[in-house]
């Protein structure tokens, strides 16, 4: 039996996942949109936008619902600073220490492109500067399309090096988590796109994205699966039928069989694809977590 | 009352003492007495060891344990290959478009 098997939980439930889903969502959506802004046409401008805006706030529910699963809340700077010398607290060792730190990064970044996406809404001018195609929006975005894939990953890299079976039993964590985060954060901005008929260029393109994104995906789950070895009759119950069922068929087979039918992205086959991605991907996190707290 | 079936002391002192209790119980005929965590193949060695007679198991402690540390190098390789092959799929679906995308 693996040595994992021989620790205690860590006790991590709703809002360690609820914050690793949304966390993907806030990174997923901002490199996303950077790379719509970076790589795309003029025409993508309105849907890059939209994943700004939908980056910052979301970011700002992960901060607090990180804090809120602390013991005691209050003393949430104590990841931030040292009491005693008000240095900054990091430790380049530990995927949690780093991920706070991350996490205010991003959540920087985030802030602003969102004042740049207000701005390109006609509010204030002067901040568009702070959205590509600029030297400043394009520093932004790159710099902040980056602290994105650390935000998206980090959570599965700080489950490996937690003590616990299946978590510390591979190295694939981070990159599942990755995987996942593009494939939810692009369903997301396909559905909320969808009933905008002049984004249709910019989402025929998404929705490609997505269809590579998913097939990546399996091919990244069943390699999580082949690391764990013997280990993976873990989950041969509930949660391994959930893994099946709902992160890979509800959640990844069946929205690729709908894109290969929908005949436009604005099509209500497209628009259910991207709602069953988003509630795979989500499963994906409650199975990763919960199973492994269960053991 | 104290059954002093717990040491404290030195770890060169422990280890010695252990050591002596090890091979006294093999003079007896516990032919399966050993040192658990004595030496350095497990960890590097155990700041805290134990004197088994069963398998590790029996006692809940884990046969071989590994440091989880040991995954953060590999995993953050595997994440940043993840950001690589998604930034290149993002490049070539958004730069490839066919004639009736916008």
């Amino acid at each position: 039996m693996p040595s994992t098997f021989f620790t205690e939980p860590p006790h991590w439930r709703w809002l360690i996942i609820l914050y690793f889903f949304f966390g993907g969502l806030a990174g997923g959506c901002y490199f996303v949109a950077s790379m719509l802004d970076l790589m795309g046409r003029p025409s993508d401008r309105p849907l890059a936008r939209l994943g700004y805006l939908l980056a910052f706030p979301t970011v700002v529910v992960c901060g607090i619902l990180l804090i809120a699963d602390l013991g005691r809340p209050e003393r949430f700077w104590h990841m931030m600073l040292q009491s005693a010398t008000w240095r900054p607290m990091l430790k380049t060792y530990s995927p949690m220490s780093l991920g706070a730190w991350g996490l205010l990064v991003f959540g920087g970044f985030a802030f602003l492109s969102f004042l740049g996406a207000l701005a390109d809404g006609g509010r204030r001018r002067p901040l568009a500067v702070l959205r590509p195609p600029g030297l400043i929006g394009t520093v932004v975005a790159v710099l902040g399309g980056l602290a994105g894939f650390f935000l998206v990953s980090y959570t599965g890299v700080l489950l490996a090096v937690t003590n616990r079976p299946i978590w510390s039993d591979t190295t694939l964590l981070g990159a599942v988590f990755l995987v996942s985060s593009a494939s939810t954060s692009i369903a997301l901005l396909l559905l909320l796109g969808s009933r905008r008929v002049f984004l249709v260029g910019g989402l025929r393109a998404l929705q490609r994205f997505d269809m590579i994104v998913l097939v990546l995906e399996l091919l990244t789950l069943a390699a999580l699966v082949v690391s764990l070895g013997s280990l993976a009759r873990v989950w041969l119950n509930a949660w391994g039928a959930l893994l099946v069922l709902g992160v890979v068929g509800l959640g990844i087979v069946v929205p690729l069989l709908l894109h290969a039918r929908a005949r436009t992205p604005l099509s209500s086959e497209a628009r259910a694809a991207a709602v069953l991605v988003l509630l795979g991907g989500f499963l994906l996190r409650v199975v990763i977590v919960l199973s492994s707290e269960a053991i | 009352m104290s059954t002093t079936s717990i040491n404290f002391g030195t770890i060169r002192e422990l280890k010695q003492k252990a050591q002596a209790r090890v091979e006294q119980l093999h003079g007896r005929g516990e032919r399966g007495a050993y040192l658990y965590g004595a030496d350095e193949k497990m960890l590097g060695g155990l700041n805290s060891f134990y004197l088994l007679v069963d398998r590790p198991e029996v006692y809940g402690l884990p046969p071989d344990p590994k440091l989880p540390s040991r995954n953060l190098k590999p995993g953050s390789l595997w994440s940043a290959l993840g950001a690589v092959v998604i930034g290149v799929v993002g490049l070539i679906s958004l730069r490839t478009r066919r004639t009736d995308d916008a």
